[in-house]
């Protein structure tokens, strides 16, 4: 599957999913509470040191996430006019702060464990409502599986298109897709439920 | 034989799947080329919210964009831009995603209304359920939540915000077209 995940044995990658969520959890809130520009930025380098500490893929990643550069730069300077330097850099500090500690846990957690994770939270509540907790992980594999099958019926569509015109495909090809999709849908249903006609998916 | 109520339900589950993995598909189709925006990103993905609640309705159209997110939050880079994981949730962005559900919800609920006030009329129905539904909730939780995240006046947070309502009003248009071409079976 895609994944944002770095396979690997790190000190992170050892910790349990469970205390790695509640931890960002806490982290963040402390952050968006803070004011010292000292402790934001002490926070960074140490959210930076623990990419590096994940070797050379983590610093790969810490790099990775440039693309946000613009947009949080962006609104650090928009901010800078309105309500004074100060003020934006802290701002513009909380924000990496928080996206690179929780990014964090994304690269260094399987998926699996922060499904399981999830799971494990609200089987007592599924209980108690009566539905079945799996239902929550047969609808993310069910998904994450119809990405490519997407994929490949609009560039079919797509193809099909070309050989009948040599104009640039309009946005009437979203017709067939979507109503392709959804039939194909029905069908998938179908053969889930026989398989296991007795199980309420 | 089957049971029927197991079916609907396994029939909701597949659906509530292919809508979450529409929006993520939306996300990669390259950004359609509307000259009419001047320059402003339109990502498809909100069409894939108001599509969410006029195909599923409010309930299902809700967790289609709960699975999409949750996805998301699981490490898959399925928002536009190939973004994902965790950090999303505590980025400037965060309240226009939940803003998501609050609008497919809204858009389904909006559609069932109209629908029973007026069943001929599937665009103009579809249309003012995406307008209202799909557009006003998005920002209701966004612009706070950007406001809170970048610490911005909720003024400024709105003002950048509100560059994106022209290409929601195309997305509204495109989304209640699509619904009224669909043929009668699978709508």
């Amino acid at each position: 599957m895609i994944s944002l995940y770095i396979s690997g044995d790190s000190w992170m990658h050892r910790q349990p999913a469970g205390a790695k969520l509640l931890a960002v959890l806490a982290l963040s809130i402390t952050v968006l509470a803070a004011q010292s520009l000292i402790w934001l930025l002490l926070l960074l380098v140490g959210a930076a040191g623990a990419y590096n500490s994940l070797g050379p893929k983590g610093r790969q990643r810490l790099f990775a996430s440039r693309f946000l550069l613009p947009l949080i730069l962006g609104l650090g300077f928009a901010q800078g006019f309105i309500v004074g330097w100060e003020a934006a850099l802290r701002a513009t500090l909380k924000i990496f702060v928080m996206i690179m500690t929780a990014d964090l846990v994304t690269a260094t957690t399987p998926t699996q464990a922060i499904l399981n994770c999830v799971e494990r939270l609200i089987t007592p509540l599924c209980r108690y409502i009566g539905r079945d907790p799996r239902k929550i992980s047969l609808a993310v594999a069910l998904m994450i599986r119809f990405i490519p099958v997407l994929v490949s019926q609009w560039q079919a569509q797509r193809e099909a298109w070309f050989a009948r015109s040599n104009r640039k495909p309009s946005l009437r090809l979203l017709t067939p897709f979507v109503a392709q999709a959804l039939s194909r849908t029905d069908q998938i249903a179908e053969s889930l439920q026989a398989r296991s006609p007795t199980s309420r998916h | 034989m089957l049971d029927n109520s197991a079916m609907t339900s396994t029939r909701d589950l597949v659906r509530i799947a292919l809508f979450a993995a529409l929006i993520a598909v939306l996300g990669l189709i390259p950004k359609f080329d509307l000259p009419f925006t001047a320059g402003v990103p339109i990502t498809a993905q909100t069409m894939g919210v108001m599509l969410a609640g006029l195909f599923l309705g409010a309930r299902n159209g809700f967790l289609a964009i709960v699975l999409f997110l949750f996805v998301v939050a699981l490490g898959a880079p399925v928002l536009s831009g190939g973004r994902g994981g965790l950090g999303v949730f505590f980025g400037p962005t965060v309240g226009f995603l939940i803003g998501w559900a609050a609008g497919a919800w809204a858009v389904g609920e909006i559609y069932a209304r109209m629908k029973r006030f007026q069943s001929e009329r599937i665009f103009i129905n579809a249309l003012i359920a995406s307008l209202l539904g799909g557009i006003i909730p998005i920002y209701v939780f966004g612009i706070p939540g950007l406001s809170l995240i970048a610490s911005m006046t909720l003024e400024k947070a709105a003002m950048v915000s509100l560059i994106f309502v022209p290409g929601d009003v195309i997305k509204a248009l495109l989304a209640a077209w699509l619904l009224s071409k669909m043929p009668e079976k699978v709508r």
